[in-house]
């Protein structure tokens, strides 16, 4: 399981315009990490993300998966995007949207096979969402489908899953189940996952990097007061509760505002 | 029944319905993609190809064809690469195409073509000829859609996860617009192309409230489209009314009743549901 290279990026810098969104972006990690990226908004998480991906390309630098370029390691890596919780109502049923895994790219074998079938089946009875496999994705509740985007990430196979902020819009008890499903994906697949959770997720990642235009790697999973404020570059208050350290919501908030209005 | 006898009319009727399956199934796209203001620079840049056709002397229906494609293909380019500003390069060229072809058609020698046939369709003069090329678009049309169909759904549903699937959005995009294109060149000939836009969308507003899937959606806005395009012919025929905006004015009078029934439709359930909460 371990040793192989999983995802890397040396030397990468992303910029919107003349923006600079992310500089000299350098990491590494194995196949079996379980990575939290965490950082404020606007920081460049989700760019991160989508460079890894190959949706975006650096301006320098070079992005590994498995030792290939994004593009040649397609069908090896899958993605759990944001969901918008006023995201427009498009007509498509969340057994379609699952399959939607299992496309090919080929334009003239277009048609399911009897195996992607059950594999849709198999993800649909796993999160739980096979009772609404015939309803529009816009009628189910939050997590009913933020299930659905992780089991269509799913039925692709993936060695490495990517997630982005897949909590948000699901309720506290709703985001531990979440967080028992992906630490039971673990076992085996890599994941990296964007989070603001910061206490929550503490006990269920291996490794955390905090995003702020730079990228500061951490190799355990243990996220500490200096750590927060390196990146934050303000004071972060910290509620401390037996391992559980959480960030005052309202305080972050703050400080997301500040960080906009000083330009950050 | 009597209307019927005449072969113009039934060319309206059969025109109106291969039109209309072609809106039904690419208004749909336009719609859940968002391509109504693109559809509508490639509706009116398509003039500027009537007047090439007549100022070089080739058929105008050539000219809508070429000019609607290369349109298509151009304002495909711009917007492919999400720059901001393409809203206003759309507009302009809009605007340009309409002007190049008013003012192509002053300088071409001697013939005056009638402009109001473009702005507002000639369905009634529709001849065997145009059936046929109609009839040939509508089913490569369909047929491409029917290929393309789950790229396209994943296209226009999730662009990204689309992409990590290793399919080439930026062709199918491509492809989408096209096909809008193709329908375009057909629907001048129905509405005009002024109105062009109502029949790419008003049926599919409609539709998508009614369907759960996108292929129901293609149903539903066909059959809505085809429902306004034959009662929209029979009443113009009736009145002596122009039969284009007759087809846009039927269709958007429903577009009002619908929309203002599933509003009081909508309030009546909040008060119901907010009754029944207090009685519990």
């Amino acid at each position: 399981m371990t040793g192989e290279s999983a995802l890397k990026a040396s030397g990468v810098y992303f910029s919107y315009g003349s923006q600079p969104v992310l500089t000299d972006v350098n990491m590494e990690i194995f196949a079996g990490d379980f990575l939290a990226l965490i950082g404020p908004n606007g920081g460049g998480k989700t760019t991160l993300m989508k460079l890894f991906m190959g949706l975006l390309t650096p301006d320098r630098g070079e992005i590994r998966i498995f030792g290939k370029s994004p593009r040649e390691a397609l069908g090896r890596f899958s993605y759990v995007p944001q969901v918008k919780t006023n995201e427009y109502d498009f007509p498509v049923l969340v057994k379609e949207v699952v399959l939607m895994g299992r496309l090919s790219s080929s334009l003239f074998s277009s048609r399911y096979s009897k195996a992607d079938l059950e594999k849709t089946d198999e993800m649909l009875s796993l999160f739980e969402i096979k009772d609404v496999a015939n309803r529009k994705i816009g009628e189910l509740s939050g997590g009913q489908r933020q299930r659905a985007f992780i089991a269509r990430a799913l039925a692709a196979e993936p060695d490495l899953l990517m997630l982005d902020e897949p909590s948000s819009g699901i309720d506290s008890e709703g985001q531990v189940k979440l967080y028992e499903i992906l630490k039971k994906l673990n076992e085996k697949m890599t994941i990296v996952l964007i989070s603001h959770d910061v206490g929550v997720i503490q006990k269920y990642i291996k490794s955390v990097a905090c995003v702020n235009k730079r990228f500061f790697f951490h190799g355990d999973s243990s996220i500490s007061p200096e750590m927060l404020e390196k990146v934050y570059h303000c004071p972060v208050a910290l509620l401390t509760h037996g391992h559980d350290l959480r960030i005052l919501k309202g305080h972050m908030d703050e400080l997301e505002k500040n960080h906009e209005h000083s330009g950050i | 029944m009597s209307i019927l006898e005449f072969e113009f009319f039934r060319n309206a009727l059969a025109a109106g319905l291969l039109v209309s399956i072609a809106c039904g199934i690419l208004g749909t796209f336009v719609v859940v993609n968002r391509l109504v203001f693109i559809a509508g620079g490639i509706a009116h840049a398509a003039y500027g190809g009537v007047g090439l056709a007549l100022y070089f002397g080739f058929s105008p229906v050539l000219g809508t064809f070429l000019m609607s494609i290369l349109s298509s293909l151009f304002l495909g380019a711009i917007t492919l690469n999400r720059k901001s500003r393409s809203d206003t390069v759309i507009g302009v060229f809009w605007a340009a195409g309409m002007a190049m072809g008013v003012i192509l058609t002053d300088l071409a020698p001697g013939y005056n073509v009638d402009l109001m046939s473009f702005l507002f369709g000639s369905i009634l003069s529709v001849s065997r000829t145009d059936l046929v090329l109609m009839a040939v678009m509508t089913t490569v049309i369909a047929l491409v859609v029917a290929v393309l169909f789950r790229h396209l759904q994943i296209m226009s549903y999730d662009e990204d996860f689309a992409k990590i699937r290793g399919i080439r959005t930026d062709r199918i995009y491509l492809a989408l617009l096209l096909m809008i294109g193709v329908s375009v060149v057909m629907t001048i000939r129905i509405v005009g192309l002024i109105l062009v836009i109502a029949l790419l969308t008003i049926p599919t507003y409609i539709a998508e409230s009614l369907a759960s899937t996108l292929k129901g959606m293609i149903l539903y806005s066909s059959g809505l489209a085809v429902v306004f395009t034959v009662s929209g012919l029979v009443l113009s025929y009736r009145f002596n009314l122009t039969t284009g905006p007759t087809i846009i004015a039927i269709a958007s009078l429903c577009f009002a009743l619908f929309v203002g029934f599933s509003e009081i439709f909508r309030r009546y359930k909040t008060v119901r549901d907010c009754s029944t909460a207090e009685q519990e």
